[in-house]
This record gives structure tokens, sequence and C-alpha cells, in this order.
């Protein structure tokens, strides 16, 4: 019997859940599709599997506390929040941090970028059929776990800065190591990009896979590696310098044409920037000899003065961000998380996956680096 | 444009303060006195479109607060501009015993998130946006919205036992509440704190 | 070179030793397999360690664990007396199905016995003593690793403040 005689049999259009536990999406989070046939018409997330009502727990611990639950927000890459939530209290504060603590919390976010890419790398080798890109990406990020274990005690949730600064200094010989795994990654992006760039199969489900405008982008909050990769130079890195970004040299990554090639392309040509930002931080770090935290409070409890500060930094995900209120306690009076997701998924995938393939669904979610856990929080 | 500019502009149109609290920010406050609701709320709706004419091309959030001493609700606009490059936080106070206010997510499209989670969190409704009516994480929640202050999660658990847990969370409660009594500052060692 | 088979030259990664590394076990010595631990990193924190003898039971850890995690629990005055402890006869005791491995509890140590060794694994044959890990017991001996690697220095110490005061640029023209 035709194939075409058995389905259509169903009645179309037809509701589909996708998720939350399917291998093409990233994270517990469903959508609800409705189909016809092979082709999407109309999508709509379903939030809530992860949600761990963070805002409320944090209103409700020290400011100290904090620092242990905010990682948790965004698990491929929690150093985001560790540095917006503690930048956020020093901005309301009025301290400055020495610059030893800024070089150090560079080094940190640019290695999570590092790892969080290649996690991203991972998960579109899965989406493509390239499996050795995931299984290599994985492997090579554990080198950069590593990394973070000799410096800051854990491999992933590290709970290493703090309100002043960071909570240890650089050990020895740290700075050489991670030298050799910056040498040695490198070596491995050069297989990388052999195995995936040269590859017909890659680029033929990828090129012109879910285009979009910088116009479209910034209309539905569009942010991070996929509105650069629609051609406009926005790195809040750049634009909102933090951190010691004001002291680097770099380049905004931008690829032209806003396709799921050009967001992969992005990612990978930013792992480039990584290395190379933190050659420059290495040499920073060696020739300062600044103390690595300004801590005016003893720690057991503080209180930060009453004020609210917006902090938003540029993680591999998007604009992430921590708007925070105090009055004065030894709590936070509230903690906003603007996580990239929210507009990702909510807004910019229930829209650009209309008209599209089924089979394209969970390329599309992977290429636009959909990560629930920063929407549900 | 350039942020003076901005300042000054938004001054002219609207006759409303704009501070900048910290480089690279600008608050402005939705006053709430002298002006109906019907007007506050188109100012606020003219603003953000202005804001958006001017070079405002992305909203980064829209979030709540819950200030229960003055008993309002405190709604954060997040905008932010590539160009300028400033982020521009528009206040705007809703009595937090009617929460009723009108959707913004005809003029900028990430709204309809948004106004979802502020929804589901403080209560506040969102004419115009029926998304924002629909639950958002929370499943089946049978309580007042959870992020006010006034919502008490130690007791909400005891009201609600967790169930098919495997454990019993009660003793945990007990230690939770023994933990948030507040450390005195002759318990932190004799320090007055990080403003002192 | 674009093409279908481009892939293939990955094939030559079959001839290169793997990265992976054995499991990080001391505890299993009996298999052979994993008899060549991986070495916690300098200031890994793995298990708790406390150390009686320094201990003064002031709670200072109970206080700040995040996670609710740690209950002082009361010690037979003369066990410490026996090993010539001083201060309060209360000990924190670890739930580790709470805790999450931050060490703030190390760094607000007073008397600095509060230490984390490098033990990635912990097995045991009851479940309880996971829910009442109790370091520096005589029972939970054998848990705590032989390597202090996460412990209270005076960079870390969090309860003595290290403000930091930004010296003046110095004038050009002048020496160091
Ligand atoms: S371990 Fe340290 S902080 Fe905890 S009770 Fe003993 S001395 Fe006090
Ligand atoms: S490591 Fe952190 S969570 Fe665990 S007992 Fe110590 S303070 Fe509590």
């Amino acid at each position: 019997m035709p194939i075409r005689e058995l389905v259509v049999t169903y009645d179309f259009p037809t509701d589909l859940h996708l998720g939350p536990q399917h291998p093409g999406i990233h994270g517990n989070f469903a959508y609800i599709l409705k189909v016809d046939g092979e082709k999407i018409i109309e999508a709509k997330i379903v939030p809530g599997y992860l949600h761990r009502a963070f805002e409320k727990l944090m209103e409700r611990r020290t400011w100290i506390n904090n620092i242990a639950l905010i990682p948790r927000v965004c698990v491929p890459e929690p150093d985001v929040n560790e540095y917006a939530f503690n930048a956020a209290i020093e901005r309301i504060a009025g301290w400055e941090i020495p610059p030893r603590a800024k070089y150090i919390r560079t080094v940190v976010l640019e290695m999570a970028r590092i790892s969080a890419y290649l996690m991203y790398l991972a998960s579109m080798g899965g989406g493509v059929g390239v499996y050795p890109l995931t299984q290599w990406a994985f492997g090579d990020r554990d080198y950069i776990l590593d990394l973070f274990e000799a410096l800051t005690g854990a491999r992933v949730y590290h709970i290493y800065m703090i309100a002043g600064g960071v909570r240890r200094d650089i050990p020895e010989g740290w700075l050489d190591k991670l030298e050799e795994t910056l040498k040695y990654l490198e070596g491995r992006l050069k297989e990388y990009d052999k195995l995936v760039m040269n590859s017909a199969v890659v680029q033929r489900r990828l090129v012109g896979l879910a285009p979009i405008t910088p116009e479209y982008a910034m209309e539905h909050g569009v942010t991070g590696p996929n509105l650069r990769a629609t051609g406009v130079p926005y790195d809040l890195r750049k634009l909102d310098p933090y951190a010691a970004y004001d002291e680097l040299d770099f380049e905004v990554v931008t690829e032209k044409d806003g396709d799921a090639w050009a967001r992969f392309m992005v990612r990978r040509r930013e792992i480039d920037q990584s290395i190379d930002l933190l050659r420059q931080l290495i040499d920073k770090l060696r020739k300062d000899d600044t103390p690595h935290i300004h801590q005016p409070y003893s720690g057991l409890a503080f209180k930060v003065p009453q004020g609210e500060a917006y902090v938003h930094i540029e993680s591999t995900k998007g604009e992430f961000g921590y708007y925070v209120w105090s009055d004065g306690g030894f709590n936070p009076y509230r903690v906003f998380v603007r996580g990239p997701t929210t507009s990702h998924a909510g807004v910019l995938m229930e829209d650009i996956v209309v008209g599209q393939e089924l089979a394209d669904f969970s390329l599309i979610d992977g290429s636009f680096d959909i990560c629930p856990p920063d929407l549900d929080k | 444009m350039r942020v003076e500019e901005v300042i000054k502009a938004i001054q002219d149109k609207f006759g409303l303060e704009v501070e900048s609290p910290y480089p690279r920010r600008l608050r402005v406050r939705i006053p709430a006195e002298g002006k109906s609701e019907e007007e506050r709320r188109q100012m606020l709706r003219d603003l953000l479109q202005y804001a958006k004419e001017i070079g405002f091309q992305h909203m980064s959030f829209i979030t709540c607060v819950d200030f229960i001493k003055d008993g309002r609700f405190e709604l954060n606009y997040g905008l932010w501009s590539y160009t300028i490059p400033t982020m521009l936080v528009v206040k705007y106070d809703l009595d937090r015993e009617n929460p009723k206010h009108i959707t913004v997510v005809d003029i900028w499209k990430p709204a309809k998130t948004w106004e979802q989670e502020v929804h589901e969190m403080f209560g506040v409704e969102f004419d115009g946006n029926p998304r924002s009516f629909e639950p958002y994480v929370l499943e089946d929640w049978d309580s007042i919205p959870p992020l006010r202050k006034d919502f008490d999660p130690v007791q909400y658990l005891k009201e609600h036992p967790m169930q098919g847990a495997g454990y019993d969370p009660l003793p945990y409660v007990n230690l939770v509440e023994k933990n948030l009594e507040q450390p005195t500052v002759e318990e932190t060692g004799g320090d007055e704190g990080a403003d002192s | 070179m674009i093409g279908y088979l481009a892939p293939l030259r990955a094939l030559k990664f079959l001839f290169i030793k793997p990265h992976t590394v054995r499991v990080p076990d001391k505890v299993w010595p009996r298999w052979p397999d994993f008899a060549d631990p991986r070495e916690g990193k300098s200031v890994y924190r793995g298990t708790h360690d406390n150390d009686w003898t320094k201990c003064i039971g002031c709670g200072n850890c109970s206080r700040i664990c995040p996670a609710m995690a740690i209950e002082m629990k009361e010690v037979p005055k003369e066990v410490l007396d026996e090993i010539g402890a001083k201060g309060v006869n209360k000990r924190p005791q670890i739930d580790y199905g709470r805790c999450t491995f931050c060490a703030l509890c190390v760094d607000v140590c007073p008397s600095g016995s509060l230490t984390m060794t490098d033990n990635y694994t912990w097995v045991t044959t009851d479940a309880r003593d996971h829910r009442y890990f109790f370091p520096g017991a005589e029972k939970w001996k054998y848990a705590s690793g032989d390597v202090h690697t996460w412990h209270k220095n005076p960079q870390s110490d969090l309860l003595r403040p290290k403000p930091w005061v930004k010296k003046p640029p110095q004038p050009a023209g002048e020496g160091k």
C-alpha cells in the first residue's frame, strides 16, 4: 500500500507534542506543534518542566547565600549568573573592584563561553548527524572543565565569584596550564573545521535554513550570536563593556546570511575570539599584582545599601541580565533574571518555524541555542 | 541620537524627568499623581512608541516588583538601544489592590511572554494580550500569585504536602524557618554591613 | 574540498589513543580497572572533613549554609574530652542530599577545622550515612580523603574583611 494512503487516514492538521523528552529539544522543554503532514502551521511553547522558583528563593536568602544558588539558572554557562548578580551588588553598593578580580572574572567568563559553545557544536553535530563532532566537542569541553576544577574547585557550578571579586586567587602554574589547553584546543578546532566545514551533508542541512534579517531579529527580541549572524555587529561586551572587556582588543564577529549556517559559523568563530581574548588576559594577569577581592564586609551576612541596578552581559545564548532591588537589608528585596530564551523561544521560535518542515524543527531549535533553564528559572 | 538628546527629547515631549543613575542607564517614571488612569496608560504607550522610533530597538524585559508597604506594583519596561547605546527603564506604578493594565504587545512583540510571566507571578492583568492570561510555567496554581510579597512558600508547603515525592518536606520546613531568622550584628562579627 | 566523503577523514582518529580517563574512584580498589584513581585538583571541593580537636562548635558553618544542610549535633562530652577538644560539645552534621558543595561553610569556619577533601565519590552500604554525614566522627573517617584540597586560607577567609584601597596613579617621571 502506498504510504500516502496510510497517511491520509489521519486527520490533518493535527497536534503534535514535541518534548519534554525528545533528543532534539535541549533541556526539559516542550512545544505543541500544529502540523499539516510534514509542514508546521503553528507552534506554541510549553515551559514549566524546569521551574525552580529562583526569584522567590533569592528573596529569602542572604546576599552571600545566593551565590550558591544562582549558577543553577543557566546550566551550560553558569558563570554569567554569578557575574551579573555580583556586579549588580557592587553597582548598588558603589564598590570598585581590583583589576585582578576583573581579569580573573573575565577569564572565567571567556572559558565558560568556550565550553558552552563546544556544547553547542556538540548538539548541532547531533542534529545534522555528524556524531564525531558531538563526541569530540564534549571530550574537549572536559579539558576546560579540568581547568575550572583547578581554579574554582568545581567542574560545572563554580560558585567562584563573590561580591567584590573572586573567592581565591589563581593557583600557581594555572596560567601555563591554560595556555597549553588553548594551544591544544586550537589544534582540535582545525580538525573540527575539516570535519564540518567541508562536509556537504552539513552544508545542505544548514545553509538557507530559517534565515532572519536584522530588523526581524530586533523586532522579536533576538540577541547575542543569533543577532550577530544577521550581519549587525552588536555585542554587549563592546557596547556596554563590563568586567575587563574595555581593556581588551577584539573585533565583533558577524556573519551575513542570518541562516542556521551563519549562526553556526558565528559561534565557531567566537571560540577563536575567546581563545584570543584569553591570551590577552593571561598577559595582563601576569603583570598585575593587585588583590583578587575587595571585601569591605564580613562574610557571614552583610547588608547592601538601598538601591537597584540592572546588569546585563553577553552570554552565549544572548543578553543575560539581573535586575536587583535592595531595601538595605540582609536579603535582596527582589531579583529579576532576564534570560535570553524567554524571547528566543516564546517569541522567535513560535514565529519562525511556521511553514518549516517538521524534520528541520529540532535543527532550528538547536541553531538558535534555545536553552530553557533561564526561561523557567 | 546621543544620550543627552534622548533625555532632552523625553523631557520636552512628555515633561518627564529622566535620571541617569549609572553610565548607559536611564530611568524614567510615569508620575502617579495628577492624571487619570487612562491618561497615564496612554502616556506609557506613547512613550514606549516614541522610544522605539528614536532608536531603542530591543525590548529587553518587562518585570514587576511588589512594594507591599506602599501598596503598589512597579512595572519596569526595559528598552535597549544598540546604537546609542543605552538602556531605558520606564517605570509605571500600579494599584496593588486592582492590578489592571493594558498590553504593549502591539508595539513590542517580546511583550507577549514577558506579560504572561508578570501575570502569572504577580497577577497583573494585561488587557488586549489574550496570551498573557494563559498559564506559563506553573501548572494548576491554586494560591495567590507566588512572587507577591504576601505569598508565603512555607505556608503553601504546609497546605500542599508533596505527593509521591518519596519524602516528607516538613522537617525541612522547620529548619528553613529557623534559618530565616536574620543574623544579628554581633553574630556577623561586629561588622555593621557593607554600607557602614 | 567540499564533498560527501570529507567527513571520512575523521576515521584517522580510530588509531589515536582515546582521551577519556578512567573512573576517578578510590573506593572500589577491588576492581582493577578502577584502581587508577584520578587525582582531585589542588582546590577540589569534595566531601567534608572536620578536625574535632580544632572545631569549637560555634555553628558558623550551619548559619551560612545556603542549603540549610548543616545541623549542629550534640557530641558526648567524654568523647571530646578524650581527644582534648575545646568549645561547645556540638559538631556539624551534613545532609548530603542537600549540600551543594559550595564550601561557604569552610570559608567561614573561624578555627579552620572544617575542610573539603579530594574525594570525587563516596560509597557506603548504609543509605543513612549519606543523609547524616558526620565529618570527623569515627564511622565516617574512612570517607574523608587524605588530601584536604579546599581549606580555609587567608585568601579565602570570608570572616575577615579585606578592603582594597585603590592606589592613586603614580605621577609620570617618578620611579618606583
Ligand atoms: S566546623 Fe568550624 S564553623 Fe563549624 S562549628 Fe566547628 S569551628 Fe564552628
Ligand atoms: S558546602 Fe555549602 S551546602 Fe554543603 S554544607 Fe557547606 S555550606 Fe552547606
